[in-house]
């Protein structure tokens, strides 16, 4: 019925799924020794002031994180999630997007908020508890860090379609890891997004885990990128801890959904270096083997290394970085240290006009809570 | 004076309570910047490096290696005048951290050095002391390592080579819901895992009311609750270890066919939290009525000779004050002795049926706190002036809540003295795991008839509700009769003393 009365705003013929599927080989365009080989389809169009600003976030975003970890440490945030050995992945990703796009992202994805503009120490405001986030998303076209696992898929969905409907020329993309591609909402995600022609970009980041399953328990797929196909999107497939071919990609991606034509599910095979959170042990689920095989394939070292070759890095903005990351982690201190927490009932306000009963019982349970708590600590 | 500023062990993982010293990063009377690593430190989760949230001189460090630090307890002592204000040395505190430093190189073994760092480093073994907690990631798991890391000296790990061949431990498997015992270590969340430390309670000993088992703050209230002492002895008489309380809980709310909860005007309803007494007494109502099939019988008692006794009674002596309940309860012993059927309990676990050769007599008493179950304990040793007096003693206690646990645990029979709320009769609830329980009702002028003749008497009713897996009509209603002969006969009580 409401497919009748509300179609899709254009109806494809049938679709040769030999157009939708990935390549064999995940797109490279910088070897594992920084060499440049063009990729047919994947050309690159940015200058030595773009190449420079993708390193610039890279390492700010590795020592935003590692500020964070310390922040963690030191008790000012309940857990946090890094990125580290993801940096080439999210950032090259979200360097293809225009002011007027959107970011959803998960909650791993602090580079990406760095190229949105986001001032980092604000979004860190969810993981110590005191407020969802500090930041403005809609001056800076990113969404909240999301906790539950691919639910932002949903929202860039429907942000898209919206757009779309509005007529706005913009372009959405949300980010999620391996394991959120076994939940049911990116699955609904994707496909309202191709039915719709929505102009998103599901941009998955195969970091190999999903906090200890591996991916062989994660898909029998030949890859995430394969899924595309059942989706009727084309399915890209790229080396995540190339920014070069990150950023390809996903220009190639955006550049479609901006003509009209439709999502894009991007798989940027990549590896935390890290643990899941600071609350996880990957040493109980991953060898020092394989850690040490990606640590070779440092996504900053070799751009680093592609860099030095065609002589865009100098001492100078080197040092340039170093003093922007360390007024990011000193505003990171400013913003977290000691914040203070609000008050917890605010957690039922703006979210309904009309609250339904299970919602009043909850706040009432949460108020008892909170009271007993109060009595407890005496 | 310095101006010393105390840097408190954080949680380091989520849900953590203490952290063990691996090392020390820094010594007293060293600079140190913030963000510096000043001490290794190993939880249930991990190994990790616990950097200073302050610049300063290092004035104490709390502990040796392998001593256990708290979280929330000083970790180590900074002097901020030593050096200059935090935030000022924001980030610089890494100088060998070439992976978070621009240009930092790829291979080197520098690099190689902060990666191992930040990776935490696995144990050497593991067991079942994790702290359960499951809030994100696989859990604690058994991660804490008994042994010191290193063997006879603590050493760090090789830069770049953790361990070749750490062990990993398969992921233990949560508890499943439904499952009858409770296996390893108790469930609960770092708040309530607080309380029942802050209050003494060993976890072990509290029956989880949550999912999957979890012990709740209720829980603990409630065990403090009948238990002041916090150290649980009582407990287990009054709550099975080994029942399924998720099942039981979850059927103390309507599970189907309730109607919707719809939400009408704050002013129109009060909502109160069931905890505390109206909790056990919720819990064990649904116990006994979920497990017990229960029959019930009654008969209606000519009490005048009872009631003539009492005035004799009360005459005859001044140490106590003789309640016609307290009479009831020396025929209900003497009774008891010849329906042991009725003073017994059934072992669900063996399927025995245990008889009681002694009696512990409960009886219901109506408190502002709730109901509560004082027990005279051997009141088949007690005489019935005996008995009377406990009974008084007992019921200020309740009343006034000085009864202690275990006047209110080991029951074998219960009497509910319903007869005080000024009605006849009753359908009361078994005391569970006891066999019966019998309710007394108030006593009445009534019409009566007396040798062919309608007299007017003072008249009460006895029920006797009874489990019928452990006895059948004829030994209930032979007890119950029994009692009644008492009540009409003081003479045939007599004669059973």
């Amino acid at each position: 019925m409401s497919a009748a009365s509300n179609p899709p705003q254009s109806v494809p013929g049938p679709v040769d799924p030999n157009t939708l599927l990935p390549p064999d080989e995940p797109v490279q365009l910088l070897d594992d020794q920084g060499t440049l080989h063009e990729v047919e389809g994947f050309p690159l169009d940015l200058k030595d002031e773009d190449f420079r600003n993708l390193y610039r976030y890279m390492v700010l975003a590795r020592r935003v994180d590692k500020q964070a970890i310390n922040l963690q440490r030191q008790g000012q945030l309940g857990v946090y999630a890094s990125l580290l050995g993801q940096e080439a992945a999210q950032i090259g990703g979200a360097y293809a997007l225009d002011e007027q796009d959107w970011v959803f992202p998960s909650y791993r994805e602090m580079g990406a908020a760095l190229v949105r503009g986001v001032d980092p120490g604000k979004v860190l405001h969810l993981f110590r508890g005191t407020w969802l986030s500090n930041h403005d998303p809609m001056a800076t076209h990113f969404g909240l860090l999301s906790i539950p696992i691919g639910t932002q898929a949903l929202h860039a969905a429907g942000f898209a379609m919206g757009a779309k409907f509005d007529g706005k020329d913009l372009v959405v993309m949300t980010y999620f890891g391996d394991g959120a591609t076994s939940e049911g909402d990116p699955h609904e995600a994707m496909n309202f997004a191709a039915v719709y022609d929505a102009p998103c970009i599901f941009f998955v980041q195969n970091n190999q885990y999903a906090i200890s399953v591996p991916l062989s328990k994660q898909t029998r797929a030949p890859t995430i990128a394969h899924k595309a196909v059942g989706y009727g999107m084309p399915g890209f497939r790229c080396d995540g801890n190339d920014v070069l071919a990150t950023y390809a990609v996903a220009r190639q991606a955006v550049d479609r959904a901006r003509r009209g034509e439709g999502p894009s599910l991007i798989e940027a095979l990549t590896y935390r270096m890290e643990a899941h959170t600071t609350a996880d042990d990957p040493t109980r689920y991953r060898t020092p083997e394989e850690l040490e095989e990606w640590k070779r394939r440092d996504p900053i070292a070799r751009f680093e290394t592609f860099l030095e070759a065609e002589g865009l890095l100098d001492d100078d903005f080197r040092a340039q970085i170093d003093e922007e990351a360390r007024g990011y982690a000193a505003r990171m201190r400013e913003e977290i240290y000691d914040a203070p927490h609000g008050d917890p009932m605010e957690l039922f306000e703006h979210v309904y006009v009309d609250p339904p009963a299970s919602y009043e019982e909850q706040k009432a349970m949460l108020r008892r809570e909170i009271a007993s708590n109060q009595e407890g600590g005496s | 004076m310095a101006n010393a500023k105390d840097f408190l062990l954080p949680d380091l993982g989520e849900g953590l309570t203490e952290g063990e010293i691996v090392s020390w990063l820094v010594a007293v009377g060293d600079s140190v910047e913030v963000d510096q690593p000043v001490a290794e430190v190993e939880t249930a989760k991990a190994v990790v490096e616990v950097p200073s949230p302050f610049a300063g001189t290092v004035l104490a460090l709390h502990g040796e290696p392998g001593q256990e630090v708290e979280v929330g307890k000083p970790l180590v002592t900074i002097d901020l005048d030593g050096r200059p204000a935090p935030d000022a040395g924001a980030a610089e505190a890494e100088p060998t951290d070439a992976a978070t430093r621009p240009g930092g190189t790829i291979g080197g073994s520098s690099e190689d050095a902060e990666v191992a760092d930040m990776v935490p480093q696995p144990t050497e073994e593991a067991d079942d002391s994790g702290s359960g907690n499951v809030l994100v990631g696989y859990g604690t798991g058994g991660g804490r390592s008994k042994r010191r890391r290193g063997g006879e000296a603590v050493t760090a790990p090789a830069a770049g080579a953790p361990p070749a061949a750490p062990q990993r431990p398969a992921p233990r498997a949560a508890p499943r819901s439904g499952s009858t015992l409770r296996t390893g270590r108790p469930l609960a969340k770092p708040p309530v895992r607080k309380l029942a430390k802050d209050k003494g309670v060993d976890l072990a000993m509290v029956a989880g009311s949550g999912p999957d088992g979890i012990i709740t703050r209720d829980d603990i209230e409630q065990f403090l609750t009948r238990s002041p002492g916090g150290n649980g002895e009582a407990a287990p008489a009054t709550v099975p270890p080994s029942e399924d309380y998720q099942q039981l809980l979850a059927s103390e709310v309507p599970a189907s066919g309730a109607p919707p909860f719809e939400a009408p005007g704050a002013d129109l309803v009060t909502r109160i939290p069931v905890k505390g007494v109206r909790k056990a007494v919720a819990r064990q109502m649904t116990i006994s009525r979920q497990q017990i099939p229960e029959a019930t019988t009654w008969v209606d008692v000519d009490a005048t000779e009872l009631w003539a006794l009492r005035q004799d009674l009360i005459a005859s002596q001044s140490e106590v004050k003789v309640s016609p309940l307290a009479i009831i309860m020396r025929a209900c012993v003497a009774g008891l002795r010849d329906f042991p059927e009725v003073n017994a309990r059934l072992d669900t676990e063996t399927n025995e049926i245990v008889l009681q050769h002694f009696v512990n007599l409960g009886f219901a008493a109506q408190t502002d706190s709730g109901l509560m179950v004082p027990v005279i304990k051997r009141a088949d040793q007690l005489s019935t002036l005996g008995i009377a007096s406990e009974l008084n003693r007992l019921a200020t206690a309740a009343r006034d809540r000085s009864v202690k646990p275990d006047e209110m645990t080991g029951g074998t029979f219960t009497l509910s003295n319903y007869g005080t709320f000024g009605v006849d009769g009753g359908s009361a609830v078994i005391n569970w795991p006891e066999a019966a329980i019998l309710g007394v009702g108030r006593i009445i002028d009534r019409p009566w008839v007396v040798d062919g003749t309608i007299q007017v008497r003072k008249v009460q009713q006895l029920s006797i509700a009874f489990d019928h897996r452990i006895c059948d009509g004829g030994e209930a209603a032979g007890f119950l009769r029994f009692v009644a002969d008492c009540i009409e006969s003081p003479t045939k009580l007599l004669a059973s003393l």
